[in-house]
């Protein structure tokens, strides 16, 4: 008989058990979920055709921008002497 | 020239680095009906050395002047001389299909081209160098650029048409510079987004743009202008030295 009342117990206690420990797995999952939404959201695109764009963390540094001058001349056909304007 | 030489040294004191680029036809009059003078040849050279240019294209005059290449004229003007279509006659004419390099920040790839149509249409005698077909030629060389430049140029040595046809043809080239045969200077024009230009012949004007690079391809043009050389801008000294102006 008190073989039967032990046996009982250490049953009831492996089921209480089991319930916590899928009790604190569903509330994790749950609660997580609930409270972080999904794990990553995609921005949208700026013409706003749902098109994914690149997060701006991981995208390619923009370049300060620069000014450059270009200086450019062609076809004087080897002239030297000062040339006649109308200038 | 020599106003040319003392208009750039102006620019470059106001400015600091820039960049300086030539579409060809610089070294003699290709449709002179006389014969080559070298030591001439030898005198402008030095001078376009003395000035400092980046790099210049390949016209009818480079490829006329290459048989006179033993009177050290490829050395003096101390320039890569591009030319992505060409084949050939490295010993007689030294070019380069591109060069890249940073400029105020701006990392630039200039990459050269000689019309087969126009250098065949020049009475050039055997300089053992040929001009292909430039679209592939181009195409080939781009693709090896891209990646290390912001802003790309072409030096193309032909025809304004030509010009807007590669224009409209090819990815990527933000400036095409054409040279041949503009008495006066040309509107720039816009295909897609390349920006076509055309300074006018015999040395009379200087073509000048500003641009704001932002990252490869993104270009925008604050100042766009040709600039006559007028009588009020001096000679420079040096380079009026070189061409031996004195003495005329």
């Amino acid at each position: 008989m008190g073989r039967k009342v032990q046996a009982s117990r250490l049953r009831m206690k492996l089921l209480y058990l089991t319930c916590a420990v899928a009790s604190l797995i569903l509330i994790l999952t749950v609660g997580c979920t609930e409270n972080n939404g999904p794990s990553e959201v995609l921005p949208v695109s700026a013409n706003g055709f749902g098109e994914a764009v690149q997060p701006a963390a991981t995208a390619p540094s923009t370049p300060t921008p620069h000014e450059i001058t270009l200086l450019y001349t062609g076809d004087s056909r080897g002239a030297t002497e000062p040339v006649k304007t109308c200038g | 020239m020599a106003r040319r030489a003392s208009y750039i040294k102006q620019v470059r004191q106001a400015e600091g680095q820039i960049l300086l680029l030539d579409a060809g036809d610089e070294l003699l009059d290709p449709e002179a009906n006389q014969s080559i003078d070298g030591k001439k040849v030898v005198r402008v050279a030095r001078a376009l050395g003395a000035m400092h240019y980046d790099a210049v294209a390949a016209g009818e005059a480079e490829l006329l002047a290459a048989g006179l290449s033993e009177n050290g004229w490829a050395e003096a003007i101390q320039t890569p001389i591009l030319g992505a279509n060409l084949q050939g006659g490295d010993g007689l004419l030294p070019h380069l299909p591109y060069i890249s390099k940073v400029v105020s920040g701006v990392r630039v790839a200039v990459i050269g081209a000689l019309s087969p149509e126009v250098a065949s249409a020049a009475a050039i005698p055997d300089s053992g160098t040929q001009a292909d077909p430039m679209s592939r030629a181009l195409a080939e060389q781009l693709g090896q650029v891209r990646p290390e430049a912001d802003l790309i140029v072409l030096l193309l040595h032909g025809t304004f048409e030509e010009g807007q046809a590669l224009a409209a043809e090819l990815e990527g080239v933000d400036v095409v510079i054409v040279g041949h045969r503009a008495l006066l200077p040309r509107t720039s024009t816009r295909i897609g987004d390349t920006l076509l230009v055309q300074v006018g012949s015999e040395g009379k004007y200087v073509g000048r743009l500003k641009l704001r690079v932002s990252g490869p391809g993104r270009v925008a043009v604050l100042e766009d202008e040709q600039v006559l050389l007028k009588p009020t801008i001096p000679d420079d000294p040096i380079v009026a030295s070189l061409l031996d102006l004195g003495n005329r």
